[in-house]
């Protein structure tokens, strides 16, 4: 059974289009395009002294891996998400199932994500928040490989608007 | 009405980028370098030490910048502490830059383990800049004993490619 890749044109189409469209919302990477992008959430409300899950979706570039959260070794740098919470509190962070993968330069097989993803954090809002509009600000912290090579790790900040009512 | 078709083409051109598995800008490569001089490169060994490029002229130097966290960079290391052992009478020597963050607190136990044989430095955003930017590792460069960079290789490199690129510098 063989596999078929799209053409090298076709892939450098859909990148531009990706990035253009990525690079149109305030989602952006800190310090430039990186290998992981974001896709914005739908808009987002939570009433006071209920709970929020907020589902981030990331779309990892095609070759690429990155870490899982939990790597498979120690000298592996971890992908982590992490919140400033304003007026909410962070519940809990669930990130995906990783893909178990050997590379030609690993002895072991390596704990990574590829493709897409999607982390979900939960949040709680307290009786006494403040209602109205905010933005919770988080970084995700990654550093990505193909099976070849590496890339430095990067943070891609994120932005999720959403209403306390 | 105008968001869901948005994010729609947004999920699709992802997803596309995506199923572009391995066509080409993940892929190591080799690039020449019309033997231009190598860049001034002075940095700090473990000991302490200040160790200038300069001070290797009329030696074949592969200087390999790495990094702990770096998987394919750890692939190659014991090809270059063979590299070193076999060559290194014939003028020769590898140097290692580390781009750890982590100063030499992350890369110290690393070389205890790996008993790496050849001077390691602690590289800078500087020394990166400096060499083109650096924005891959491992990154290497074979430079001759006139101090001119012969080949520049981006990525795990083959053990022969390596060994014939220090062999036609010899």
């Amino acid at each position: 059974m063989t596999s078929r890749t799209p053409s090298r044109p076709l892939c450098n189409a859909a990148l531009a289009i990706a990035l253009l469209l990525t690079g149109s919302h305030a989602w952006g990477q800190a310090g430039g395009v990186g290998v992981v992008s974001a896709l914005p959430p739908p808009a987002l409300t939570v009433k006071r002294g209920e709970e929020l899950q907020l589902p981030l979706s990331l779309v990892i570039r095609g070759g690429y891996h990155v870490n899982s959260n939990k790597p498979a070794e120690d000298y592996l740098i971890p992908t982590a998400l992490t919140w400033n919470t304003g007026p909410l509190s962070l519940r809990g962070v669930a990130y995906p199932k990783a893909e178990t993968v050997k590379y030609e330069f690993s002895a072991q097989p390596l704990s990574v994500y590829s493709g897409m993803i999607t982390l979900t954090s939960r949040f709680a809002a307290p009786a006494d928040a403040p209602r109205g509009p905010f933005a919770l600000s988080g970084k995700l912290r990654y550093q990505a490989c193909t099976d070849k090579l590496c890339l430095p790790p990067k943070t891609l900040e994120v932005s999720v608007p959403l209403t306390i009512q | 009405m105008k968001t869901p078709i948005l994010l729609a083409l947004m999920v699709a051109a992802a997803l596309a980028t995506t199923a572009c598995s391995k066509s080409g800008t993940a892929k190591a490569a080799k690039a020449n370098t019309d033997h231009k001089p190598a860049p001034v490169l002075v940095l700090p060994d473990e000991q302490g030490n200040t160790i200038r490029l300069a001070d290797f002229k009329g030696k074949v130097v592969v200087l390999n910048f790495w990094a702990t966290w770096c998987g394919p960079c750890k692939f190659e290391i014991p090809w270059l502490i063979e590299f070193q052992r076999q060559y290194k009478d014939q003028g020769f020597s590898v140097i290692g830059v580390s781009m750890d963050e982590g100063g030499w607190p992350a890369v110290r136990p690393f070389l205890e383990e790996a008993k790496t044989n050849y001077p390691i430095l602690l590289g800078t955003d500087e020394t990166a800049a400096a060499f083109g930017g650096i924005e891959v590792l491992p990154t290497t460069f074979i430079i001759d004993r006139q101090g001119r960079i012969t080949s520049t290789h981006m990525g795990l490199t083959g053990k022969d490619d390596f060994e014939n690129a220090i062999k036609a510098a010899l």
